[in-house]
């Protein structure tokens, strides 16, 4: 490794005045000369607490572990006891693992508790969880029950977290809160008419947070991921058609690895995008721009 | 940290405002940065607070209208450093006269410089990019190229950071399969010497203030941090895409 950090021989103190972050040194091995230097590193969320929800999915299980490499300290929320649980213990102490359904909002009501007592208080919310279903259902066999599913989980469940952490955050000083929205809230295809729906809805409950917010210090942003190589993706995308039909509307011609949205997620997290609010970071290679 | 590690990097417009944010901040990440301007003054004295410091930096004269100097000016980067790695299309100028006002030549000039600068840095860049192994290619649209706003008339400037926004998205299409990646980004009000001006109408700044919803203008930093990520390999499945950093101007 290069021991510089930034200039590597500047003075480590004018690094970040504005943001204020801490900037920790770090002693690393310098392959060239096989000596030990003294270098610094920016940590870019360091001192930040924050709660991802759906951290045990594929892309956010990438962005808990950037978010923990950045500083973080973290609560790992999931539907999914076992792999919030596994996710917690493999970043170490500085995660907690919380199970919740985030379409239950008494149980949302608990977690920031949870969340609470673990971390202090909250000033980030990473909200990933949601999902797209199975499979594609052409419209005319849409039924209430599978309408009622997706906008449960991608439009209400948001909605109890938004509400419930910005007033956590409104009363302790501020915070930022990103939510995961999808290439489908810019574009349709076939059989997703209720996904699009759903994540539409989400664009928008993002711009309407990030106005009423804006005066209490809270920032609010989407990240809006394309087609993501997770374990629901595979199953989704597992017939060579229907998965070549999707490289071909991607202008760069392949799935996003989940590790590809934690730079857009620790971007938006970070200080550096303090001016940031209201908008929506597409990693979707293209998708959309066709 | 060194989020641009020995990155090429030729910034237009680098010798005030926020092209010289970008260059400080690039050089601060590792990058090898090019400043290409018409201020030679102000943009050796960036290049040379940049070497002070132990960083990397360059000043070049480029007037981005000329297709002449952009190709003397890549081949200049490309024999001094061994390539191109980013470039960030940043010079721009601002016109706020009326529609019923401006003039032929003003309009030709705020075009040339905002829209036919950003197609010959692209055009120029594209080559030695390839042979690079790829790249990424940062365009500065404004939030004026996506709506305009009431009480400013600027109906030049909108016109062509609208097209700036557009070129973004051809350039990616055409240049995916390079891993050549393009990106707009859409700054709101931000502090500068552009706006000097606006700034010292006490009136107009209140109420310009009253339009963002963080209650701030935007600074240099602000965008150059947004620049940094589209130029980094953090941002590797970003492309054709636009980026506001407004204060939520634009999500009203």
């Amino acid at each position: 490794m290069v021991a510089a950090c930034g200039y590597g021989r500047n003075r480590p103190s004018d690094f970040d005045e504005r943001s204020g972050a801490r900037i920790a040194w770090l002693d690393t091995e310098t392959q060239e000369h096989g000596t030990r230097a003294q270098s610094w590193c920016n940590v870019r969320l360091d001192g930040k607490c924050a709660v991802i929800t759906g951290a045990a999915g594929g892309i956010g299980r990438a962005i808990a572990r950037g978010f923990a490499r950045e500083g973080a300290r973290l609560v790992c929320l999931d539907i999914n006891a076992d792999g919030a649980m596994r996710l917690a213990r493999e970043i170490g102490d500085s995660a907690m693992p919380v199970a919740c359904d985030i379409t239950d909002f008494v149980a949302v009501k608990q977690a920031l508790a949870d969340s609470v007592r673990f971390l202090g208080r909250v000033d980030l919310l990473m909200a990933v969880a949601g999902g797209s279903g199975d499979r594609p259902v052409p419209f005319l066999d849409l039924d209430l029950q599978t309408w009622e599913w997706m906008r449960s989980h991608n439009l209400d469940g948001n909605f109890n977290c938004g509400l419930l952490f910005a007033r956590h955050m409104a009363a302790n000083g501020g915070g930022a809160i990103i939510f995961t929205s999808s290439q489908l809230a810019e574009v349709v295809r076939p059989g997703l008419a209720h996904y699009s729906a759903a994540k539409g809805g989400l664009k928008m409950l993002v711009k309407g947070m990030a106005v009423d917010l804006a005066e209490h210090g809270i920032r609010v942003n989407a990240l809006a991921p394309g087609t993501t190589s997770t374990d629901s993706a595979r199953t989704y995308y597992s017939r060579p058609d229907v998965l070549e039909a999707n490289k071909r509307l991607t202008a760069l011609g392949r799935m996003a690895e989940p590790e590809e949205m934690v730079g857009a997620a620790v971007f938006l997290a970070s200080d550096e995008a303090s001016y940031v609010t209201g908008a929506t970071i597409m990693v979707d290679g293209g998708y959309t721009l066709q | 940290m060194n989020r641009l590690a020995g990155k090429i990097s030729l910034i237009s417009g680098g010798a005030r405002g926020q092209g010289a944010a970008e260059a400080e901040l690039f050089a601060r990440e590792g990058a090898i940065v090019v400043i290409a301007d018409i201020l030679d003054n102000e943009g050796e004295r960036v290049a040379s607070d940049i070497n002070g410091a132990g960083g990397e930096a360059t000043y070049i004269h480029l007037d981005v209208t000329q297709e002449l100097a952009w190709a003397t000016s890549v081949r200049e980067v490309v024999d001094r450093y061994g390539g191109l790695n980013v470039l960030v299309n940043n010079a721009g100028i601002n016109n706020s006269s009326s529609i019923e006002a401006l003039t032929v030549s003003e309009w030709n000039r705020v075009m040339d410089v905002n829209l036919k600068g950003v197609f010959l840095g692209t055009k120029f860049a594209i080559p030695a990019m390839r042979r690079s192994g790829g790249g990424s290619i940062v365009n500065i649209s404004s939030t004026a190229g996506m709506v305009a706003n009431p009480g400013v008339t600027m109906s030049a400037y909108v016109a062509s950071k609208g097209g700036v926004r557009l070129i973004t998205k051809a350039t990616a299409i055409e240049l995916a399969g390079d891993n050549i990646r393009c990106n707009s980004v859409h700054p709101g009000i931000i502090q500068t010497e552009m706006l000097q001006e606006m700034m010292a109408n006490d009136e107009l700044v209140a109420k310009r203030l009253g339009s963002i919803p963080l209650g701030r203008f935007g600074t240099v930093r602000d965008v150059a941090l947004l620049v940094l990520f589209l130029a980094s390999d953090e941002s590797n499945y970003i492309t054709g895409s636009e980026f506001t950093v407004d204060g939520g101007l634009t999500a009203q």
